[in-house]
């Protein structure tokens, strides 16, 4: 029989239940659930993540929340949580604003609260379930028996209407559990409402029930002893196939057959969300598009004006119009403006600005003074930045000024958007060994010293070598492996690895949004005063189209921008980082001499090292400088190859003929991550998507093992093409090496930048540079000057 | 400022017979160190009248007829400094702990109470007396006129303001306890006693002896600037006995129990406290014929309802207890310790009635926990947990607040547990019981609600799981019914019947 389970809880209920939406998605599929209904608590962050891996596996994600509801009468005494499922997108923008509205409002994190007038005004497309054990009916039963728990559901139907309400029925095999049921049909039959079968899941597996007692646990700050009844009574939450489900109700076929019904009246999808970028207000006359487009042309002639470079200033002009005919059929000028419209604000402002990424691939962004680096001369693929096929948004990183003057910035797109109009990505912190191995020993009532013992057995570095397992870490702690309590904590903290835990901000990434963007995404206040986050992370956002740029602050910014107000103060000197001689001698010789103590992203004992070798003399040399102490390039084994060529002392040779054109640039040895993705497109023939796959692997947690899972699919493409077996051994080395991290040309390029910025400051304003470094170190207690 | 110093003499000897008194009236030698060098290091006047002396050999003493001896034992001297420590607290908060045989009060003051300084003087003999223990006290304007005349009194010794000098011109210099090398020094020079020393001129003195010399000078001239360090550790309740031949029957320990409660409660009572629990240690004589424990050390604690001094109560709460829970083996020592806590007043209430007397109460509840087990008297407390056994037994206080429960809507129904359950034999059809063999007797069921399954503890060794049935069993006859809760365990598998409905 066909069941569809409409009140499931993920994971991102934070603390609150036991499954990631994709292991929910995955046992709904086997277990032939066609569709579910995810309502974590007081929010939808786990809806992204279930919608695509529904969407995957060819099932549906309904959108829905738990949400907190203080009773009008006993207030937060009778506080429940109402579960409700967005019919149409009138519905979810109507939830999302519920929540918003008392999220911005709660004085201390997760305790906020709606009342009933809220829930009245916001009713409007959503579907009300009774609930379970946290609902209000059940709590209305506890309260006042049959007659309060039937005036509860009379208040429901008012607020949501006859037709949106669900009686909700659960059965976890309980005897007071069954005995509010009772109740609960009665109430039904008498206000003529229809019943829904619902199993209330927090956990997709049986199995999983025992993570969710150690989340409650932890969330009550106890141990497992003492949680007591808090904890689960026994396993039955968890994704129940639809045999088994109407043999649980074969007394009350009904609310089976309702599941499907009320599914099929769930119109809205995560993927209708309405979202739309603000419209910048233009001078009457002009589109979006015009203004760009004669902004870009102004900064085309300021910056190529003067470049003597054979056809430069024609290629840039050519470079430029694609660029612009691409925006504007993607209608993406709206992006542009307001990234254009924050740099403008920060020139004003005097505040240092430079975009980064792969937005340094665009010739308009260079042109509109968003970027530094030249695309057009450095011949970088504007494609990284933006395609259409891809069908994704673009990125624009914005690094400034670490401190007062980013928050300048980031208080400047509030106050221009509202409230309800900008807001700050959200950041999943999720359990890893260190903080699993703490939590969960303090919930096993370990002593003090056991936990700290394993917690400090972990490394702290993020890269770890095949050899350091969970295992490993807790036999070094000197915890004896065949004790049935080390085993279940082992146990345990294996599979808490990547469980969220807790929502945080994220450090730079903003998004704004024509119109309220509590509407698209609910917002919520971040710890930091004055700041609004939504409830998703950037690749959630990413997934659904919600565009977002980084404001990112960097340490080296507040240094260049203070060393350039020295010179100006001490020396009467104007200096233009965007002006400067390019090439210097001095500067590079210093640079060839690891002369280089302060320099950005070069004055580590790594880079210093390699320096004398490498040697570089050039704008491009520094580029390749900043990729290759990275962890790709160092665990792919790239870095020496590279030095002994640059020394002449290797042959440049390519692992295959058709990689030439793109490792020539450096020598043969991939530094860059846009290199890796060209050799496995070029190599294994990978349409679009799969290369999005693997770039998208490049930049997330688990991105080694999602490496790995494309090996065979790789391998089996360059059989077909013909690639013998040891090529494609040291294709997939190479291809390897991107799991870990790498940075993409552009990326080097801006870095670049900054780096020849700060050493050319260094070489020829040196006092004025080191004041600089020494006034913005978190110590200094006394600003230096120079007299 | 007054002083009296209390110093125990033969101390080791007096801690070893603390409890022995028709040993002491015996010539008797108290022996340490490990075989075969087990010398003597204390006996008393009789027995060094038989020759013994303090060195000689266990073997040689034991040679001699009629000596008793006795081991060396720490704990004892260790409770008998205790001892004497809180009854001279009794008298002063002021009191100094200067060494195992030697205490020093303040005793200014307690003229008004006491009266002169010899009646101060023997009203602390004649507690020390009730500790069985004998002391020697020096009293004095200062510490250590005070300590010298105690070492020299052979009783009581009073030294008049000014006249210290005077009354300790014959008491030897041992008494100063100078390092060997000065002691040798003034040997050669002839110079044996207080008075002696105080007469040698000062330079030559401190140039031949330094500081030190000068220092034993002022004390032979009865000077002192010390000042009373008041010992500040917390006191510690416990009494010791070790028997020569293990005692088993409880009678004859029930006398032993009688005189260490004694000795505890004059000591609690000295500083107006009281026994709020009672810890008995026993060591046991495992090699004794007929020895059933296994365990060399034997304990029992004793919760009071109320703090107490009645002796009699507390030995008749030991007596009970051990005849619940015996040794096993013969007792070869005895410690008991009582954990100290302030009397209690219990106001009642005008209009409540009156409950059972405390005392009366505890003894009544020893009783029963001497027939049923220990826990299975009590007032049954709910466990807030998922566990096959929801509650547990906590001590039964009469009048207590009764803790509020939650009020579920659910008409609750009586269950007859039975414990432990009864295992049966159940038939199924389509996953539901459909006959019961309970007690030797089939039962068609009538009616089944069911399963409601638990589980828990599974972070534990005893992690559990059960489907619950309720069950309406036919008995045979038109109307006989039974009402039963039955449950088939998840990990063994095995049906029972956990009890039946009123």
């Amino acid at each position: 029989m066909d069941y569809v389970e409409l009140h499931a809880s993920s994971a991102f209920s934070f603390l609150g239940a036991a499954s990631v939406p994709e292991t929910l998605a995955e046992v709904c599929a086997e277990r032939g659930i066609p569709a579910i209904g995810l309502l974590d608590r007081d929010g939808v962050y786990g809806s992204p993540r279930m919608h695509m891996a529904a969407q995957s596996l060819g099932l549906k994600a309904y959108v829905g929340a738990e949400v907190s509801v203080d009773d009008a009468l006993f207030g937060e005494a009778a506080r429940c949580r109402y579960p409700l499922l967005a019919e149409t997108r009138t519905g979810y923008q109507n939830l999302c604003r519920l929540i918003t509205k008392y999220k911005l409002r709660e004085h201390h994190k997760g305790q906020g609260a709606a009342d009933l007038t809220e829930l009245e005004e916001y009713a409007g497309g959503l579907v009300c379930l009774t609930g379970g054990e946290e609902g209000p009916l059940t709590e209305a039963l506890r309260r006042g028996g049959y007659d309060e728990g039937r005036r509860t559901v009379e208040r429901m139907v008012q607020t949501f209407g006859p037709k949106n309400v669900y009686v909700e029925l659960q059965r976890h095999r309980n005897r007071q559990q069954e005995a509010r049921n009772k109740a609960a049909v009665s109430i039904a039959r008498n206000l003529h409402l229809p019943l829904l079968a619902t199993n209330g899941v927090t956990y997709a597996t049986p199995r999983e029930r025992e993570i969710q007692d150690v989340l409650t646990a932890i969330r009550l700050h106890t141990t497992l002893e003492g949680a007591g009844t808090n904890l689960q009574g026994n396993a039955e939450r968890h994704l129940r196939s639809g045999k088994e489900m109407a043999r649980l109700f074969a007394d009350l076929p009904e609310a089976i057959h309702n599941t499907v019904a009320l599914s099929d009246r769930l119109k809205f999808q995560l993927k209708d969300l309405g979202y739309e970028l603000p419209r910048y207000p233009v001078p009457q006359g002009e589109t979006m598009i015009s203004f760009l487009r004669e902004r870009t042309r102004e900064g085309w002639e300021r910056r190529y004006g003067h470049r003597t470079e054979f056809g430069l200033k024609e290629r840039a002009r050519r470079q430029i119009e694609r660029e612009l005919a691409l925006i504007e059929k993607l209608e993406l000028s709206g992006y542009f403006l307001v990234v254009w419209d924050l740099v403008r604000f920060c020139n004003e402002q005097k505040i240092l600005v430079q975009g980064r990424g792969s937005a340094a691939n665009s010739a308009v962004c260079y042109s509109l003074g968003i970027t530094i680096v030249d695309p057009v001369g450095m011949d970088l693929l504007f494609e990284r930045f933006l395609s259409e096929e891809r069908g994704e948004w673009p990125d624009i990183d914005l690094d400034l000024p670490s401190g007062d003057q980013r928050e300048r910035v980031i208080q400047y797109l509030y106050t221009k958007y509202g409230r309800h109009g900008a807001a700050m990505t959200a950041n999943v912190t999720t359990y890893r060994e260190k903080s699993a191995s703490r939590e969960i020993g303090k919930v096993l009532g370990l002593s003090e010293d056991t936990v700290s013992e394993v917690s400090s057995a972990v490394s702290p570095f993020e890269w770890k070598s095949p050899t350091e397992t969970v295992e490993e870490h807790f036999r070094k702690a000197g915890l004896n492996l065949s004790n049935a309590k080390v085993v279940k904590y082992l146990d345990l903290v294996q599979r808490m690895q990547d469980l969220p835990r807790n929502l945080s901000q994220h450090s730079g990434g903003m998004i704004v949004c024509r119109g309220q963007l509590d509407a698209v995404v609910p917002l919520e206040p971040a710890t930091m005063p004055g700041r609004v986050v939504v409830q998703w992370d950037k690749d959630d956002c990413s997934d659904f189209g919600i565009i977002k740029f980084d404001v990112l602050g960097l340490g080296m910014m507040a240094v260049l921008e203070e060393t350039l107000f020295l010179i100006r103060d001490g020396y009467g000197e104007e200096v233009d980082l965007a002006q400067l001689p390019p090439d210097d001698p001095a500067v590079y010789a210093a640079i060839q001499q690891a002369d280089t103590i302060g320099v950005f992203q070069i004055e580590s004992r790594a880079q210093m090292s390699s320096l004398p070798r490498t040697r570089p003399k050039c704008f491009y040399d520094l580029v390749r400088q900043e990729a290759i102490i990275r962890p790709g390039p160092i665990q792919g084994d790239f870095v020496n190859p590279f030095i002994l060529r640059v020394l002449g002392r290797q042959a440049i040779t390519y692992p295959h003929p058709l990689l030439e054109p793109i490792l020539a640039r450096t020598l043969g040895v991939p530094l860059f991550q846009e290199q890796i993705l060209k050799v496995a497109m070029v190599m294994a023939d990978l349409t679009g998507g799969e290369a999005e796959q693997l770039r998208r692997a490049m930049g997330s947690k688990r991105s080694v093992a999602k490496v790995q899972a494309m090996e065979s699919l790789l391998r089996s493409r360059m059989t077909a093409k013909g690639v013998e077996p040891r090529v494609q051994d040291e294709i997939i080395r190479l291809i390897q090496a991107v799991g870990h991290y790498m940075f993409p040309e552009s990326h080097a390029a801006s870095f670049a930048a900054l780096t020849y910025s700060s050493a050319y400051l260094r070489e020829h304003y040196r006092a004025a540079f080191t004041a600089a470094i020494l006034n913005q170190q978190p110590w200094a207690s006394t600003r230096l000057t120079l007299s | 400022m007054l002083f009296a110093c209390v110093y125990v003499p033969n101390f080791v000897a007096q801690a070893a017979l603390r409890h022995e008194r028709e040993t002491r009236s015996k010539p008797f030698a108290v022996v340490a160190g490990a075989p075969p060098q087990t010398r003597v290091v204390a006996l008393n006047a009789k027995a060094r009248k038989l020759g013994l002396w303090t060195g000689m050999t266990r073997s040689e003493a034991e040679v001699l007829a009629g000596i008793q001896i006795r081991e060396r034992s720490i704990g004892l001297e260790a409770a008998a400094h205790a001892a004497l420590l809180d009854c001279m607290t009794g008298f002063s908060p002021w009191c100094e702990d200067i060494a195992d045989d030697t205490l020093v009060l303040d005793i200014s003051g307690l003229s008004k109470l006491l009266g002169s300084p010899t009646q101060i003087a023997r009203s602390i003999r004649d507690q020390a007396r009730n500790l069985s223990l004998y002391i020697w006290l020096g009293v004095a304007r200062n510490i250590d006129s005070a300590i010298h005349a105690a070492r020299l009194a052979k009783g009581i010794c009073i030294l008049p303001a000014g006249r210290e000098a005077e009354l300790l011109k014959n008491a030897p210099l041992e008494i100063l306890d100078p390092s060997p090398e000065i002691a040798g020094t003034l040997v050669r020079w002839g110079i044996r006693s207080f008075g002696q020393l105080a007469a040698l001129p000062e330079l030559d003195l401190s140039q031949r002896l330094g500081q030190e010399g000068l220092r034993l000078q002022m004390l032979a001239q009865g000077r002192s600037t010390r000042i009373l360090s008041p010992t500040s550790s917390p006191p510690v309740f416990e009494e010791v006995m070790a028997f020569d031949d293990s005692v088993e029957d409880l009678e004859s320990l029930a006398f032993v129990f009688n005189r260490l409660l004694d000795q505890l409660v004059l000591r609690l009572t000295a500083r107006s406290l009281a026994v709020g629990e009672l810890h008995l240690e026993l060591q046991l004589n495992l090699a004794a014929d007929g020895a059933t424990a296994t365990e060399r050390i034997f304990t029992r604690v004793l919760t009071l309802p109320v703090p107490t001094v009645d002796t009699r109560l507390l030995l008749k709460l030991l007596q009970l207890d051990l005849e619940a829970h015996r040794p096993g083996a013969p007792v070869a020592r005895v410690i008991l310790h009582a954990e100290a806590m302030r009397p209690r007043v219990i106001q009642e209430g005008m209009f409540v009635p009156k409950g059972p007397e405390p005392q009366r109460l505890e003894i009544t509840l020893a009783r029963l926990r001497g027939i049923v087990g220990e826990d299975r008297v009590g007032s049954p407390e709910l466990i807030d947990g998922h566990l096959q056994v929801p509650f547990r037994m906590v001590r039964f206080t009469p009048g207590a607040a009764r803790t509020s429960g939650s009020v579920s809507p659910v008409s609750q129904t009586s269950v007859r547990v039975f414990r432990p359950s009864v295992p049966v034999r159940v038939e199924k059809t389509n996953g539901a019981p459909r006959r019961v063999r309970f007690r030797g007797v089939d039962h068609r069921v009538i009616q089944a609600s069911g399963p409601w399954r638990r589980s828990g503890e599974w972070w534990t060794p005893d992690h559990w799981g059960r489907d619950e049935w309720d069950l309406v069993l036919d008995c045979g006859g038109s109307s006989s019914r039974l009402l039963v809760r039955a449950y088939r365990d998840l990990v063994t598998g095995q049906w029972y019947v956990e009890a039946e409905y009123d």
